[in-house]
C-alpha cells in the first residue's frame, strides 16, 4: 500500500518567528518554547488550509471561448480548532492564540507527529495573524472547543512551494 | 502565587499606534511590534518580545 495516511501523520505548530520562511530553524524557531504543537490538541478536522486562486480573464474578441489564466493565491479560511484543557501548557493555547497575535502557521505533513521537527523536513509556513476566537456553542456531551481563524499576512510557502527546515 | 508565564498578564503598547492592551506574559513573542509599559505608561526593557529565542 502507498497511500499517505494523515492520522498521526499531520504536525502543526504556531511559531512566533522565523528569519527565513524557505528555510525555518528546526530547534531554535519551530522548537523554541514559545511555540505551540497545535497537533497535541487540534480536532482530528480542526486544522483548515483551503488554497484558492483568483482568475483573470483572457479572453478575446475573435474567440468563442471565455478563457482564464491563473491569478493571485489566497487561503481564505486558515484556521484551527482546539480543544481546550486545563493545565498550564493547555492554557497557553488560550492565552496565544488572541486578537492580533502574529506569528507563523507551519504543517509537516507525511512524518509521523512522534518525530521532532529535524533539518531536511519539508514543511508549509504561512505568516498569519489571529482573529478573534470562536468558542463553540455547548451541547450536551462534548469538550469546550475554540476555533481561531488566522489572516495571511504575508506571502507563503505553500504546498506548490515549501520551504526545508534547516538545522 | 507560583509565577505562571501561561496566565499572568503584562501590559503592552503597540510601538507605532500607542494602541495598549493585556496579554499573557507567554505570549509577548507573538506580539513584536509591541513592548511592555508598567502601570506609569514606562517602557520596561527587559521583556522584549523575543526574548524567549533559545538563540540561533
Amino acid at each position: 500500500m502507498s497511500d499517505v495516511m494523515n492520522d498521526g501523520n499531520v504536525a502543526a505548530w504556531f511559531v512566533a518567528s522565523i528569519a527565513d520562511i524557505s528555510g525555518p530553524k528546526a530547534a531554535t524557531e519551530i522548537g523554541a518554547t514559545s511555540t505551540l504543537a497545535l497537533h497535541t490538541r487540534a480536532t482530528p478536522d480542526g486544522l483548515k488550509v483551503p488554497a484558492s486562486t483568483d482568475n483573470i480573464d483572457n479572453s478575446k474578441l475573435g474567440s468563442t471561448f471565455t478563457t482564464h489564466v491563473v491569478g493571485r493565491r489566497k487561503f481564505d479560511g486558515l484556521s484551527v480548532k482546539y480543544q481546550v484543557g486545563d493545565q498550564t501548557t493547555d492554557k497557553t493555547f488560550d492565552t496565544t492564540l488572541v486578537y492580533k497575535a502574529q506569528g507563523f502557521l507551519v504543517v509537516r505533513r507525511g512524518i509521523a507527529v512522534t518525530q521532532a521537527p529535524a533539518a531536511g523536513d519539508s514543511v508549509e509556513v504561512y505568516p498569519v495573524m489571529c482573529e478573534e476566537p470562536i468558542i463553540t456553542d455547548p451541547t450536551p456531551n462534548s469538550i469546550q472547543e475554540k476555533t481561531v481563524n488566522f489572516q495571511l499576512t504575508g506571502d507563503a510557502r505553500s504546498a506548490s512551494n515549501p520551504a526545508t527546515l534547516v538545522a | 502565587m507560583a509565577d505562571n508565564p501561561a496566565t499572568d498578564r503584562i501590559t503592552v503598547r503597540h510601538q507605532s499606534s500607542g494602541e495598549v492592551i493585556d496579554i499573557a506574559r507567554a505570549a509577548a513573542p507573538f506580539f513584536p511590534d509591541y513592548e511592555q509599559i508598567d502601570s506609569a505608561g514606562r517602557r520596561v526593557a527587559e521583556h522584549k518580545s523575543s526574548s524567549d529565542k533559545k538563540g540561533d
